[in-house]
């Protein structure tokens, strides 16, 4: 990705570097203009403008639970986020989210036979690290097929999305359908094992969001200081550098595929135990793809990972409402999602490919 | 080779029997040849300047009718450049060119082929996703299908020249010498008065050449002009009816109707005996080399593309040696640094390193004990990433961690490293983006060959894209290193820089590298002559060497 457009036509801001002000002020940029684009949309809805955005954040903030609920639908996407800027640091792009998710998740259901003795501490750990590994797998098997076989990892997770879709949406039908449903979703997570809140004042915070928010800091640490760290970000910087840099790029790329799909599996866990309880076909509502829009946003950098899933996280949350207190489809959230997205990629474009941006490229700009 | 400019206007050091064409400098426009015959195509006073380079300065050609032209010269004589203005790829700054008499201004590569210029670029210009029938509409600016005539002519121009070539056949599915094929059919198929070939033998087997050059005569004879670019000097003595040598983007001899000098008279003109006779009073004293070699070569084979295999028979590299590898640009040497760094695998053979087979060395390891200077900064600096991150990149890429202290410690040392090699730069933190070619080369110089200590050093082209006074800086830095026994491979096309600072020389030739040979015993007329492939020129000063590519 970062080397398909020359160095010298790139404007700052959105080159893979340490995160700097006018980084910030483009994905700002980019959030802002999309809110004021709501306001038609809402218009054309036929809703009060007022009323639309009072909805969409009054789900998020003014109350205490409003909080706990924001942070629960920022949870996985964080996780899943955090997992594919992961693999989007070494030049590659996992869309296998949404897979990686609910394969995780459904290891974990796997175990619920098997965990319902053990203490809880233990049994939560042994479906968090089940959970992780498989997912952890799920990605390396397209991160291998890259690297064994040049198959690209755009199209072998979406085609593990499709799989591990299908075999979850056999088993809940099937063999791990929970007794007595009249849908098809699997048997209840041990009750004592459901992740709660933790208390700080009045203010409940949901166990998984506690983890992400570690992780965050833990893998951004140790990518940004890391050895390991630096060798991902040559290689996604440019293969034929780290190449010349005895690097081994394909093994770097499939192993970071594999990560990002660990991640995403621990997110399936944690909104498991932490939030539905149960596996359905709708166990993610395009986390996977969200992650990737909030990577592509932040363009590699961790920092910018955090605001913007909370964000999207909002958006999600507040997308609830609309649908229960102001009649809009669940549709309309994906336009909220996708707008940012767009104005994006509007500006990233303006800014590799205006006029501008041609006559004076940076090379250029600094010349001694 | 790339030499310096010669001081423009002397021309005494020509050899006797170079004929001037009378229009040359003194800037009389005439279309007419010595014979009164008309030209096909004439180039009056073109010059093009490229910032600071002059790639064309008054530069005239006489393409006449019906014969094969030779265009010889040095990497960077001006070759491609005009070549390009001819195709309307390029405008002249200032100068005519006029066709078949009449001036012509060519604005697009499609106004070129409308005029009648055709020309078949060194490397394949074909679109690789398309078909050849789409490449020709897309070429002829044909909306939709290619008309079935197009296609027959295609068809017809590639029988008659012995190819067998489908038109619909999609471009990617070709092999490099079938893009080549398709490429002179295009030109060929028309009824262009002026066909330009740069450098098209190198790809082709010797049996292909001789049908190739065959078929230039046909086309010849029928009227065509054609111009033929060449590295080979034997094929354009033996194929060519006129030659044009190009030095520093002039034409500073041509000969026509076969009456060349010899070989030797001919490199002359393209190296100038001005530049021949400097640099040798700067040569490094001759030492017996003895000892173990820190680099080691033996029998290494690399296929790398269709027209490029390269072998290397034996290298040898001791502590404080230079080792240059003399040899026209393109002939495999990118690919003999990066097996020599450690970077690619050779297909067979050895590569000994400090005694050990290379690839029993970490990449960790290679990277501290081989300093690697690339033709490209790109392979070796990170344009994303600021000054001191590319300086400090051994240890940022294999610490297991760099703290904040750390940083600050390499942030300065950067710093020294920065004044040291006189990278021009706000501070340490500016981003490599932003720094000029010859900053970048600088930075990686600072890394490779300053910040890291390591055993042997690979300088590919290391003084290009660095003015004069960094140059000299730098072969004497090289030279300090050397003599504090670091052993070094020296990678050049430039005789001056070669012979100043060598021990020892070894040509590579078509990916084939010969024998080392003191660099003490050469000239640059015979390592030049070496370089071009041509054996049985007086090469060596001292006979008794043993190198055979040198003899």
């Amino acid at each position: 990705m970062t080397t398909s457009v020359p160095a010298g036509r790139k404007a700052a801001w959105i080159n893979f570097g340490a995160w700097d002000k006018t980084a910030a002020i483009g994905v700002l940029a980019a959030v802002v203009v999309s809110l004021i684009m709501l306001a038609p949309l809402l218009v054309l809805a036929g809703v009060n403008v007022g009323d639309g955005y009072r909805v969409l954040f009054g789900a998020s903030a003014g109350s205490s639970f409003a909080f706990t609920s924001l942070l629960l639908s920022t949870t996985p996407l964080l996780i899943t986020a955090l997992g594919v800027t992961l693999a989007y640091r070494a030049g590659t792009f996992n869309v296998g989210g949404d897979g990686q998710i609910i394969i995780g998740a459904a290891t974990a259901v796997l175990l619920f036979p098997v965990v319902d003795g053990l203490p809880v501490v233990l049994g939560v750990l042994v479906m968090v690290v089940a959970g992780t590994i498989v997912g952890f797998l799920w990605g390396a098997v397209a991160g291998l097929l890259k690297k064994w076989r040049s198959v690209s990892e755009i199209i072998s997770t979406i085609m593990l999305n499709m799989l591990a879709l299908l075999v979850v949406q056999y088993l809940v039908s099937g063999p791990l359908k929970g007794k007595g449903l009249q849908y098809a979703a699997s048997g209840q997570a041990p009750t004592n094992m459901w992740l709660g809140n933790v208390g700080i004042g009045a203010v409940m915070i949901p166990v998984g969001f506690v983890i992400a928010v570690i992780l965050v800091v833990l893998i951004s640490a140790y990518t940004y200081y890391s050895g390991w760290g630096w060798r991902q970000r040559l290689v996604g910087i440019s293969g034929e550098l780290a190449a010349r840099q005895r690097l081994k790029v394909t093994s770097m790329q499939a192993y970071s595929l594999a990560l990002s799909g660990g991640m995403a599996g621990l997110a399936g866990v944690l909104e498991l135990l932490g939030n539905q309880h149960r596996v359905g076909y709708t166990f993610s509502p395009g986390w996977g793809f969200d992650g990737l829009a909030i990577a592509l946003l932040a363009q590699g950098r961790f920092p910018a990972v955090f605001p913007l899933a909370l964000y999207f996280g909002a958006l999600h949350n507040g997308s609830q409402s609309l649908q229960s207190e102001l009649g809009l489809s669940g549709n309309f959230v994906l336009l909220l999602v996708g707008l940012p997205v767009v104005v994006a990629a509007a500006l990233i474009g303006y800014a590799n490919f205006s006029p501008r941006a041609r006559r004076a490229p940076a090379s250029q700009t600094k010349e001694a | 080779m790339r030499l310096r400019k010669p001081p423009v206007g002397t021309h005494g050091s020509l050899p006797a029997d170079a004929i001037r064409d009378g229009h040359g400098t003194s800037g009389v426009s005439s279309t007419a040849g010595l014979d009164g015959e008309t030209l096909a195509l004439a180039v009056r006073g073109v010059g093009k300047v490229f910032g600071q380079v002059v790639a064309n300065d008054r530069l005239d050609l006489d393409i006449r009718p019906g014969r094969i032209h030779g265009l010889l010269g040095e990497n960077g004589a001006g070759k491609s450049t005009v070549i390009k203005i001819l195709g309307g790829i390029y405008r002249p700054d200032s100068g005519q060119i006029l066709l078949s008499g009449r001036e012509v201004s060519i604005d697009s590569p499609y106004q070129a082929s409308e005029l009648g210029i055709e020309i078949v670029h060194q490397e394949s210009i074909l679109i690789p996703s398309l078909s050849i029938a789409e490449n020709i509409a897309l070429r002829r600016q044909i909306l939709g299908r290619l008309p079935g005539s197009l296609s027959n002519a295609f068809v017809k121009t590639a029988a008659e020249l012995g190819f067998e070539l489908n038109p619909n056949s999609k471009v990617s599915t070709l092999s490099i010498g079938e893009r080549q094929r398709a490429d002179i059919v295009i030109a060929m198929m028309g009824d262009a008065k002026v066909i330009i070939l740069d450098e098209p033998t190198p790809i082709m087997g010797p049996d292909e050449r001789v049908s190739f050059f065959a078929m230039l005569r046909r086309f010849a004879e029928q009227g065509k002009a054609i111009i033929i670019v060449t590295h080979r000097l034997l094929e354009a003595v033996e194929e060519c009816d006129d030659i044009t040598v190009l030095r520093a983007g002039h034409a500073v001899a041509t000969w026509t109707s076969k009456t060349f000098p010899t070989e030797g008279g001919i490199l002359d003109a393209m190296i100038g005996s001005s530049d021949l006779a400097r640099g040798d009073e700067a040569k490094r004293p001759p030492t017996e080399w003895t000892g173990a070699a820190t680099l080691s070569v033996r029998d290494v084979t690399l296929r790398c593309s269709e027209r490029l295999t390269v072998r290397l028979p034996q290298l040898d590299v001791r502590p404080g040696e230079i080792v240059g590898v003399a040899g026209i640009e393109g002939s495999g040497q990118r690919e003999l640094a990066a097996l020599l760094v450690g970077q690619r695998r050779a297909d067979s053979g050895a590569i000994q390193l400090l005694g050990k087979d290379i690839s029993t060395f970490s990449e960790r390891e290679l990277c501290s004990a081989v300093g690697d200077v690339p033709d490209e900064p790109s392979l070796a600096c990170a344009a994303e990433l600021n000054i001191w991150q590319n300086l400090s990149m051994p240890e940022l890429l294999w610490q297991p961690a760099v703290g904040p202290g750390k940083r600050r410690e390499l942030k300065a040392s950067a710093d020294g490293a920065m004044r040291l090699f006189n990278v021009k730069a706000p501070n340490a933190t500016t981003q490599v983006a932003n720094l000029s070619g010859g900053n970048k080369r600088r930075v990686v110089l600072a890394r490779e060959t300053h910040l890291k200590s390591p055993s042997v050093i690979v300088l590919t082209y290391a003084t290009r894209g660095l003015d004069a006074r960094a140059g000299a800086h730098l072969l004497s830095h090289i030279q300090t290193l050397a003599n504090a026994g670091t052993a070094i491979v020296f990678i050049s096309s430039d005789l001056d820089e070669l012979l100043t600072i060598c021990d020892n020389v070894a040509v590579i030739v078509d990916g084939t590298l010969g024998d080392t040979v003191p660099a003490a015993g050469l000239n640059q007329m015979g390592l030049a002559a070496a370089m071009l492939g041509l054996s049985g020129a007086d090469t060596t000063d001292v006979p008794q060497t043993n190198g055979s590519a040198l003899q």
